[in-house]
């Protein structure tokens, strides 16, 4: 018995060995989707952002019970914690609502709505790489739409040979690495609507508009 | 007996170790972007023009998707919308997308429609939304390669400015065996500030 059981503590060794050099560099990395750059002026546009309690509970869900396992990504939880501050840096001021009917005097109102996400585990979740579309209805004050834009959010985290205090996380990389990805993933996300909002005609427009109007005679 | 089991596991991680990386470093190429002129099929309203291209040779589609799909019930659709307004902004909603069958009963719909009013004409082709048919097609491969690569492909909607275009897949139902029968897509388009509703109308 004893026999047995060495036979198989070799057998899961070399099982963990062969795993551990499966796995990608031992370095957590985020590979945003497109290049990012920082918004140097302000829209001029009071803004409204509009996360409701149904988008912040909003998850995507992929694979089957029955094959490799049902997948749930918590992408509403995460916008909501990562959105407001990253998007406050587009617009003079940006108030967080949780109905658009609060946008008060708001000149723009910005309602999310997850399309879909995604995740690409290696094996033994050696890396994980998450893709979340999200679309963006920006309204006026009349309720007209006046932006309307995909975007995406991109991840690809690989296994951390060890936490901050020296331990080695390997044995859990199948919780780590997934929320790692998905966390880098909306961060991407957020930014690249920033990015995309601030370069938007449509918005520049709008705000010029607004600057117009305010300017006394 | 045990002994040879235990070892035939740890051939199998050695073998798995080995597959892991081919796996990982799958690669889809990027269908090539091409203008609407250069697409087989073309239609225009007003300043918009559309290209589309359906993707129906098993080889492209084992290329670009990784996947036979006519025979799994479903064509990739090429398309290309393009804005030739120096001044006016479109708002493309790829939920609006009606999807029908041409042929015979085929009559050209009015191009321009005013705001407030549905983009479905009806030419007594029997449209259905075309939205959603991508979770149903990714929903029965399991290989997440394949469907993180089939949803990161498909066209999204997107504010139209001047001069700006957009591309990418859209993925028709078909037969999935014999010859499909003509496919006829009408693409809704609104132009931001006055409402004003462009159908674009193309048969494939």
């Amino acid at each position: 018995m004893l026999h047995i059981h060495r036979i198989f503590v070799i057998a899961s060794f070399l099982g963990a060995l062969v795993l551990s050099t499966a796995s990608q560099p031992a370095v957590s990395q985020i590979t945003p989707s497109a290049e990012t750059k920082p918004t140097d002026t302000k829209l001029a546009l009071k803004a409204a952002l509009v996360l409701t309690p149904e988008f912040c509970a909003d998850k995507a869900t992929q694979g089957s019970f029955w094959t490799n396992g049902k997948t749930k990504l918590f992408i509403g939880k995460g916008a909501c914690l990562q959105f407001e501050p990253i998007l406050s840096s587009v617009f003079s001021s940006l108030t967080r609502i949780a109905d658009a009917s609060a946008a008060g005097d708001a000149q723009v109102v910005l309602v999310p709505r997850l399309v879909n996400a995604s995740i690409k585990t290696g094996f033994g979740y050696s890396y994980a790489e998450v893709v979340v579309l999200l679309e963006w209805t920006v309204k006026d004050r009349s309720g007209k739409t006046v932006w309307f834009e995909t975007v995406e959010g991109h991840a690809k985290d690989t296994t951390p040979e060890k936490d901050a205090n020296g331990k080695f996380i390997r044995g859990e990389a199948w919780v780590v690495i997934p929320n790692h990805a998905v966390k880098d993933a909306i961060n991407d996300l957020a930014r690249q609507s920033a990015s995309k909002m601030a370069a938007s005609p449509e918005l520049q427009k709008l705000a010029a508009e607004a600057a117009t109007a305010q300017t006394p005679r | 007996m045990i002994k040879n089991l235990l070892s035939g596991i740890a051939v199998i991680f050695v073998a798995l170790s080995l597959l892991e990386p081919t796996y990982a470093a799958t690669k889809f190429p990027d269908y090539p972007t091409r203008k609407a002129s250069d697409c087989a099929v073309t239609g225009r309203s007003g300043e918009l023009v559309v290209g589309v291209q359906p993707i129906e040779d098993l080889k492209d589609q084992k290329t670009y998707f990784n996947i036979e799909s006519t025979p799994k019930g479903f064509i990739p659709v090429y398309i290309v919308l393009e804005n030739g307004s120096s001044v006016d902004s479109f708002i493309f909603d790829k939920t609006a997308i009606k999807l029908g069958q041409g042929g015979s009963s085929y009559s050209s719909p009015k191009s321009t429609m005013n705001a407030g009013k549905t983009a479905v004409v009806d030419s007594g082709t029997v449209f259905m939304p075309l939205a959603g048919s991508i979770f149903a097609i990714i929903s029965f491969n399991n290989a997440d390669a394949v469907r993180q690569n089939i949803m990161a492909k498909e066209v999204q909607s997107k504010t139209l400015s001047p001069a700006v275009s957009v591309q990418g897949f859209l993925y028709a139902p078909v037969p999935k065996k014999g010859p499909r029968g003509k496919i006829r897509l009408q693409i809704p388009v609104t132009r931001t500030g006055t409402g004003e509703v462009l159908v674009l109308d193309v048969e494939f």
